[in-house]
């Protein structure tokens, strides 16, 4: 008894190591398998208060910029809003401005109503494997996870975890991110991947070779996922070769959104997504 | 130094150097990947006839607040807790035994000394912290290259800060 004693505080430094490493261990495995708790993420109440603090401060050298993007992505809406009036000119206007003013637009390829969350960005990772954003915006405020993070010009992340006040989304810059998209005009469809190198440069992967993509192409999401609408804009392919795996083709894209600078974000959510899902999982269980 | 000035100086600097990291470094950002991380200053600079326990403790501490505002789990918090357990292995290797006997001060000792001190740690506690962070083999160039680039950075910062806040003590 005497010699374990003896043993535990000669070698007190190397086991308090041992436990506290382990215990750091353990919380970074967790955080890689998307199951950490909510104290030792950013959407707690002490981090997250000095993050919208800092962004407080922060959002006034970054106005410059924020504004012209905004006003980039006024003038696209203001473009697709005539396009679609010219190509359905008996949809009425006054359905249209009601269904704004009470925080939902239009899916523009469906004719269903969205619901979307203006919120900001308070806390931005793109240097890692596993980048996730922070944003201002928790369940009280409606939030949800697995709503659809979108910057004004594109796609940018899935909300993943919600407290009460904040929420984190999970980046397209994510080792783990999937997101279902197809070229603008055809309906192959390949799943978007990030491999961790730059920042600007997205996989397109599964897609099958006979589709006629080429560089240049707009990249808007599927639909096939409850998580975005059809034809959300994603990116812009930069190049195309041919896959390991026969028949298929490797594309690189580049997001539409500079994922270093954000700010100003949208939170989609297709208000039939509970419902699909609900009922995928029952046909699940049938076989 | 009586013994409750030394320990409010001690967590005077914790604070200083946590805000820094977080208010300032964590939004550095150079060639699109180094985030220079100085709060291993104050495992460094702990006194080097205070308690073992308490470094440790207190490393992990500093880290697991690194974390929090980080959203990396518990990579930073595991990676100090490493370096503030093996630092008197990286100060014999340094300044060899006589800075058991209270002789030296890391900051008067010779620059070159100093160097290895710090550039030593610096890469052993970036190796695992990017390791962890990492969570996976595939990526072990990117851990490589980011950890001595980083490691650079870091060791420089920390380096002018030991010459900086050295004038003061003597």
């Amino acid at each position: 008894m005497q010699q374990i004693i003896e043993f535990f505080i000669r070698n007190k430094n190397f086991l308090l190591f041992l436990a506290l490493f382990s215990l750091g261990y353990s919380l970074t495995q967790k955080a890689h398998s998307g199951l950490y708790t909510r104290n030792i993420a950013s959407t707690n109440k002490i981090t997250g208060s000095v993050f919208s603090w800092l962004t407080d401060k922060r959002s006034y050298f970054a106005l410059r910029e924020q504004n012209e993007e905004l006003s980039a992505a006024n003038t696209q809406l203001l473009l697709q809003y005539y396009q679609s009036k010219q190509e359905h000119p008996d949809r009425s206007d006054g359905l249209n401005a009601e269904l704004l003013s009470n925080g939902a637009a239009l899916d523009s390829l469906e004719g269903r109503a969205l619901n979307i969350i203006q919120a900001h960005v308070i806390n931005n990772t793109y240097h890692r494997r596993k980048n996730t954003l922070t944003i201002d915006k928790g369940s009280k405020d409606g939030v949800v996870p697995d709503m659809g993070v979108s910057s004004p010009v594109g796609i940018v992340g899935i909300i993943t975890h919600v407290s009460e006040h904040f929420s984190v989304a999970q980046s397209i810059l994510n080792t783990n991110s999937r997101v279902v998209v197809k070229s603008k005009n055809l309906d192959h469809f390949g799943t978007l991947i990030w491999d961790g190198q730059r920042i600007d440069n997205l996989l397109l992967t599964e897609i099958p070779k006979i589709a006629p993509l080429s560089i240049g192409d707009s990249l808007v999401t599927d639909g096939k996922s409850t998580i975005f609408p059809r034809g959300w804009p994603v990116g812009t392919v930069t190049d195309i070769k041919p896959a390991k795996a026969q028949d298929y083709l490797e594309v690189s894209v580049r997001p539409y959104t500079d994922m270093s600078s954000l700010y100003h974000i949208y939170l989609i959510q297709r208000p039939e997504a509970q419902e699909i899902r609900e009922l995928e999982i029952l046909s699940q269980n049938e076989f | 130094m009586n013994s409750s000035t030394r320990w409010l100086s001690i967590s005077g600097r914790f604070l200083v150097v946590l805000a820094l990291q977080i208010l300032v470094m964590d939004r550095i950002l150079l060639f699109g990947f180094a985030n220079p991380l100085v709060y291993c200053y104050f495992i460094l600079l702990y006194p080097l006839s205070g308690n073992r326990v308490w470094l440790i403790v207190s490393s992990f501490i500093l880290g697991l607040s690194v974390d929090m505002f980080n959203d990396t789990g518990g990579a930073h918090a595991a990676a100090s807790v490493f370096l503030g357990w093996i630092r008197p292995t990286l100060l014999n290797f340094s300044f060899g035994v006589s800075y058991q006997y209270n002789t030296v001060k890391i900051a008067n000792a010779p620059i070159g000394q100093q160097i290895i001190f710090v550039l030593s740690a610096v890469i052993l506690h970036h190796l695992v912290l990017f390791s962890l962070e990492a969570g996976s083999w595939t990526y072990w160039l990117l851990v490589l290259k980011s950890t001595l680039i980083t490691s650079l950075l870091s060791t420089v910062l920390i380096l002018t800060a030991f010459q900086f806040f050295n004038r003061k003590n003597t």
